[in-house]
């Protein structure tokens, strides 16, 4: 689904990513695991041509579906690849709104089908029964796992092809990690997930494919039974074995 | 013992030196009311200066309108300008080398001695350009003054609040316009609002740059903007530089002082009671 | 559709203004330096000549800047020395002999002091200490360097409280409780170790708040005399603003005398781009220290 082909991004002259070159399958859980400082959050942040926000430079070439993204408008490309970070951020607006003002923008504008959706993605994300009552409460009174959920429903009012989520649950109690990793093994199949995380037991938990990055280089990409069952390379083999 | 005489001393010098600025900063307000409050007066704010020589009896009443005209005038060109310039360095610059420049010349603006923003407006606006000697002329001079201390002012409120929402609304696919007038905007209004109304404060209490653009001794209230304007900074200089007289001198630094109190005080207050939120 | 222009519509506004604040600022350059002109091909290196005095208007005319730009450099650096004396003690007095709450208060109350008008400060400066000291200490009139060094220094008074009060609860949060608790006192801490720790910080602030003296207008001009002669403390003077200020409405367009005074003003720009540029400097030194 999305074709990456030699990327390589960096700021200024330092250079962070050497040359990746990967497929992220479609329907499927991909997570990038590595050491702190390897470069998973640069590259999934190259996915959607955040990187280029913060002043980063990206060449090589990635292909969504077939088209390259560099050939999209930003806005465009960054609905069909959503974006969830580390910290769960909540604009200060009742919980309707943090929704519909993603809504708005892409075009729903039918009143009726604004709250339609709105509860569609609250229920996908698993929020909408503590909620339901309650959506015109302010959201910063949210607590950090809801705030998490809720930016999983509103990444999902944008209606992505693909979903990248930074560390989402490393700022979250165990009870929300598990409801957050629950909430994407069940969207798997609508949607396309790449899950960064520090945490190999989540990986295990519920990756389909791993991505093992060492030092900006890509070093394995393999299927998750077999990299934890034989891990290919050295670094991979250090870190599970302290699992 | 040495050490216990240190301490005695050090306490000492401080305690005094500290009591004297504490001091000085009271009598900076009391003595201005004090003075003031003998011709201060409902009739005083309303009516036209009278007497002769021209100020030493009656009222300041254009003087106070001229000003608050002056003020939100420049107020308003300088805060737009000033709050755009902070919305472009804070949301649209990155790496770029022009912001690097609209940088330099916040900076630059923000140095240069009111007097010169006078000096250049009256070579180049009324000289050069052939306008009068006017409100607009004197609000476009005190604009330029204006815009750095906005724009300073700005550019810290929306770098506090405004980046994380701002990347979080890019990653949702939505556009930094839309971001900016539906989410970020909103959300600092208030501050911003505030920071434009001291810029109105800083402004109307400014002389330099309106000597020779507008400001004259003598007017009405001004009506259009190609009208010059008397300015209650202004009138009190002329008050005092040319001895006319003191007690009227007073009583103007008192309603000048009085209403830029005013104005602070409310933007303070309300910064106060959102940090509460 | 409506959402693409409207989208365009607000980017172009900020670009517009964004150019604008860049545009004006290479206008008021240029223009400085281009009305500089006629005085520098004419008079060249005699306005800066020790022996050339300020008589613009006499049957031989003598542009001399050298008292002017002697007296402004004068004033302030007696309105720095001033406002650091008694800024950094009351910030030390605030901080650690006042209960947190009257010194809050005290702290927004200086801060209102910043927003008093420069009329104001020089009509104080002409009631209050001119009087003084023309009755107290025999002068004919009591307009000299030294009130408006002071009148200038409490100007200065809120700015270099507020930033030293910052550099010093940050530097007393790092450093005093280890030094406590090795048995010193809360004055010997001071003195010797936080003090010396915001020593870089107040040393730019106190080049910044140089830098706003220099370009001080109308409370010096109220009370400083407006003699064109080389600065005195107790004699009369004259700053390169507060002359400009005087000379400008009296000037024809075009004339020698306008462009000296434009030179004047180049001049004060020179100094103040110097100054602000160290203090610049300064904080980017102490910004790598610290990390």
């Amino acid at each position: 689904m999305l074709n990456i082909e030699n990327l390589k991004c960096g700021f200024g002259k330092h250079e962070i990513l050497h040359g990746i070159s990967l497929t992220i399958p479609k329907g499927q859980i991909t997570a990038i695991v590595g050491q702190s400082g390897c470069g998973k959050t640069t590259f999934l942040k190259s996915l959607n041509r955040m990187v280029e926000e913060e002043g980063g430079y990206l060449s090589g070439a990635i292909t969504l579906e077939g088209t390259d993204i560099k050939s999209l408008p930003k806005e465009e490309l960054r609905r069909r690849i959503g974006m969830v970070f580390q910290q769960p951020i909540a604009f200060p607006h009742s919980i309707e709104k943090n929704l519909s003002y993603v809504l708005k923008y892409h075009g729903v504008r039918d009143k009726k089908e604004i709250s339609e959706k709105i509860t569609e993605s609250l229920q996908k994300a698993r929020l909408y029964n503590e909620v339901k009552d309650q959506l015109k409460k302010s959201a910063l009174k949210l607590s950090g796992g809801q705030k998490q959920r809720l930016a999983i429903a509103r990444s999902l009012c944008a209606d992505p092809e693909i979903l990248l989520l930074d560390e989402p649950c490393s700022a979250l109690d165990m009870k929300n990690t598990i409801a957050i990793e629950e909430t994407l093994l069940e969207l798997k199949k609508q949607y396309t997930f790449v899950i960064v995380t520090h945490n190999l037991a989540q990986a295990k938990r519920i990756a389909d494919q791993v991505i093992f990055m060492d030092q900006g280089k890509v070093l394995e990409v393999t299927e998750k039974e077999q990299f934890f069952a034989n891990p290919a390379s050295e670094p991979a083999k250090e870190q599970i074995q302290y699992m | 013992m040495r050490t216990k005489l240190q301490k005695f001393f050090t306490r000492l010098i401080l305690s005094i030196l500290g009591l004297c600025v504490i001091a000085v900063t009271l009598f900076l307000f009391l003595y201005v009311f004090w003075k003031g409050k003998k011709v201060f007066s409902l009739s005083f704010l309303l009516d036209k200066p009278a007497g002769v020589p021209l100020g030493t009896a009656g009222g300041i009443y254009p003087a106070l309108m001229g000003s608050i005209y002056l003020g939100a005038l420049s107020a308003l060109i300088g805060g737009i300008l000033g709050i755009g310039a902070a919305i472009y360095l804070v949301f649209y610059s990155t790496g770029k080398r022009f912001s690097g420049l609209v940088n330099m010349a916040i900076t630059g603006l923000s140095g240069i001695p009111s007097i010169l923003f006078g000096l250049v407006g009256y070579t180049l606006l009324i000289y050069r350009f052939g306008l009068s000697r006017s409100l607009l002329c004197s609000s476009l001079c005190v604009a330029a003054m204006i815009i750095p201390f906005v724009a300073i002012r700005a550019k810290k409120i929306l770098d506090e609040k405004g980046r994380e929402y701002m990347k979080t609304s890019l990653s949702l696919g939505l556009s930094r316009e839309y971001a900016l007038r539906k989410m970020i905007l909103p959300a600092c209004f208030v501050e911003l609002l505030g920071t434009v109304a001291l810029g109105m404060a800083y402004g109307m209490g400014a002389v330099a740059p309106i000597l020779y653009t507008g400001a004259v001794m003598q007017a009405d209230v001004p009506h259009s903007l190609s009208d010059p304007f008397m300015s209650l900074p202004y009138h009190l200089y002329i008050l005092v530089n040319n001895g006319f007289s003191l007690d009227y001198a007073y009583g103007t630094a008192f309603v000048l002082m009085l209403f830029l109190l005013i104005i602070q005080l409310i933007c303070k207050f309300i910064t106060y009671l959102r940090k509460d939120n | 559709m409506f959402k693409k222009l409207s989208d365009k519509f607000s980017k172009g506004i900020i670009y517009l203004a964004a150019f604008l604040v860049t545009a004006l600022m290479a206008v008021m350059l240029i223009h400085i330096v281009k009305e500089s002109i006629p005085a520098f091909s004419q008079l060249g290196i005699k306005m800066v000549l020790p022996s050339t005095e300020w008589h613009p208007v006499s049957q031989k005319p003598q542009y001399g800047l050298l008292p002017a730009i002697a007296g402004t450099l004068y004033v302030s650096a007696i309105a720095v020395v001033l406002a650091l004396i008694f800024g950094v003690a009351c910030a030390c007095f605030l901080d650690y002999y006042l209960p947190k709450k009257m010194a809050s208060v005290f702290l927004a109350f200086i801060d209102l002091v910043a927003g008093i008008p420069s009329v104001i400060f020089g009509f104080i400066g002409l009631t209050v200490l001119v009087k003084t000291f023309a009755t107290h200490l025999h002068m004919a009139a009591g307009q000299c360097i030294l009130a408006a060094g002071i009148v200038l220094g409490i100007m200065l008074l809120p700015f270099v409280i507020s930033t030293c009060h910052e550099s010093l609860q940050t530097a007393r949060k790092t450093y005093e409780f280890s030094a406590i608790t090795l048995g010193f006192s809360r004055e010997f801490t001071l003195l010797h170790f936080i003090l010396p720790a915001i020593r870089p910080g107040i040393i730019a602030g106190a080049m910044m708040a140089f830098g706003r003296a220099l370009g001080e207008t109308m409370a010096v001009m109220m009370v400083i005399g407006n003699s064109p002669i080389y600065p005195k403390l107790l004699g009369r003077g004259q700053t390169l603003p507060a002359l400009t200020a005087l000379e400008m409405g009296s000037i024809e367009y075009g004339s020698l005398h306008l462009s000296v005074l434009y030179v004047a003003n180049a001049v004060l720009l020179v100094i103040l781009f110097i100054v602000l540029g160290i203090s610049y400097l300064l904080k980017r030194r102490l910004a790598t220290h610290e990390n």
